[in-house]
């Protein structure tokens, strides 16, 4: 008889599985207010759903207050004077460069002038960052 | 003899009593109105909503009971339920927490006292580093230190058709102690009558709670009703795949004879989808409703379909002396259901 019972505990103990989350309807039932492990549903099923139609609830009134509304900032950069084409399109490189370094999420270029300084031209950038 | 008289007597002041307080409904304290949960939902800010947590389950079987000599089939709702809970930051290191829950009967619709939705668990609190202090009507520590030791929670092996203890109270305040304790966690409760000239009740439980092991002592006084004392003792092992569990209760009540009650379950995990288990409890007397000599078996299979659905088979043989009319009752159930939660 013992053996038969060291046998089943042994195979149980072969077949158990990491301990898994508990899910929240487990944990309400619990009463267990400090209950750690519970599983994070928040993108799935319901839970999912709902969290989702709030966001989207939130984000729409959001863009429905003209107060709240985030309004990119627009910035400028201006590039030394260059007199070639080949010095030019490096000021311009060099002033995209410095833009992304500075917008790690990308920008947007809104206006570029190119001006006349002392038979050069200076280029200047009107960007916002994404 | 005169523990057949006490326990009628109990019976018939309980079953008369319009003291809502002390004719605490052990299956659920069903509303006096039926609220649903979207109300509450719709009542919450949008910002308490955001970190809601909609949850609950649909349990349901299809069972041959066979109650008294009547055999019928019948399709039942196990506590079926659904809820909402969260919690949201007042400071950096205090939270409200909250939780509404509501039974709803999936086989009918209709609950006690006609009423759709039945409460649960509902309560709102505040938690911090110092522990939790939580307001409501939900239940006792000593109810909740059974923890998982039933495994046939919900169904007719439960362990509230034996034991004395399974009370979810109203008007009930509970301090909690904090994460910080680890393992350790204790929990005292203060129930409050209303009533001028009743006294009021407390309940209390310490646990150790580990994955593998668990051990807990918890206590009633004056909670199902004034002069009845209770003593709840629980332990939980897992060997492996082998989950057994052991429980003891003692009631008291004052002046008169005091009844004892114990459980032992065993649950085997044969594969990732497949268990079996079984249960035995008795218990010398069970007061509302009254019973005497409270015996239940139960054995069970469980298929799991998923982590959220499991098909499940039992029986369950249930015997007991009615405390009123002192005839000796046997029922026995066989059915299969579904349990799916969410």
């Amino acid at each position: 008889m013992k053996k038969i019972v060291m046998i089943l505990l042994c195979g149980g103990i072969a077949s158990v599985s990491a301990e898994e989350c508990v899910l929240a309807v487990d944990v309400a039932e619990s009463m267990n207010v400090n209950a750690s492990n519970e599983c994070d549903s928040t993108d799935s099923g319901l839970n999912g759903v709902v969290h989702r139609w709030f966001k989207r609830d939130q984000k729409s009134s959001a863009g429905n207050s003209p107060q709240e509304k985030e309004i990119p900032r627009a910035s400028i950069k201006v590039s030394p004077p260059a007199n070639s084409a080949e010095s030019l399109a490096t000021a311009r490189f060099e002033l995209l460069s410095a833009i992304s370094q500075e917008c790690v999420q990308g920008f947007r270029i809104t206006d570029e002038m190119y001006l006349p300084v002392d038979g050069e031209l200076t280029i200047r950038l009107l960007y916002e960052c994404l | 003899m005169l523990r057949r008289r006490l326990v009628a007597a109990l019976y018939a002041s309980w079953s008369n009593s319009k003291d809502q307080n002390i004719k605490l409904n052990v299956r659920g304290h069903f509303m006096k109105k039926a609220l649903l949960p979207v109300a509450v939902a719709a009542l919450l800010p949008l910002s308490a909503m955001a970190d809601v947590t909609v949850y609950g389950k649909a349990n349901v079987s299809l069972q041959n009971a066979d109650e008294n000599g009547d055999s019928k089939v019948e399709l039942v709702s196990n506590a079926s339920r659904i809820g909402i809970k969260g919690d949201e930051a007042i400071t950096d290191g205090l939270k409200v927490i909250y939780q509404f829950e509501y039974q709803t009967e999936v086989d009918d619709g209709v609950g006690g006292n006609g009423q759709t939705f039945g409460q649960r668990n509902i309560y709102v609190g505040l938690q911090g580093s110092a522990g939790t202090i939580m307001a409501g009507h939900f239940d006792t520590p000593l109810k909740a230190a059974q923890e998982k030791v039933d495994v046939f929670n919900d169904l007719e092996g439960d362990l509230v058709h034996v034991f004395n203890g399974e009370i979810r109270a109203s008007n009930i305040v509970q301090y909690t102690t904090p994460k910080s304790f680890g393992p350790f966690v204790g929990n005292i409760a203060y129930i409050t009558k209303e009533t001028d000239g009743v006294d009021n009740g407390v309940s209390a439980s310490i646990g150790y709670s580990a994955s593998d092991l668990y051990l807990a002592v918890a206590m009633d006084r004056d909670v199902l009703a004034e002069g009845v004392d209770m003593v709840r003792v629980v332990g939980r092992v897992n060997l492996g795949a082998v989950q057994l569990g052991a429980m003891y209760e003692n009631t008291d009540i004052d002046g008169l004879d005091d009844g004892d009650g114990f459980l032992v379950s065993a649950l085997w995990n044969l594969t990732d989808t497949w268990a079996v288990k079984a249960q035995y409890a008795e218990s010398d007397y069970k007061i509302a409703p009254g019973g005497l000599d409270n015996e239940s078996l139960s054995l069970g299979v469980d298929y799991k379909l998923s982590q959220n659905a499991v098909v499940y088979g039992y029986y369950s043989a249930v015997e007991t002396q009615d405390g009123a009319s002192a005839s000796l009752r046997d029922d026995d159930y066989v059915g299969i259901g579904l349990d799916l939660k969410f």
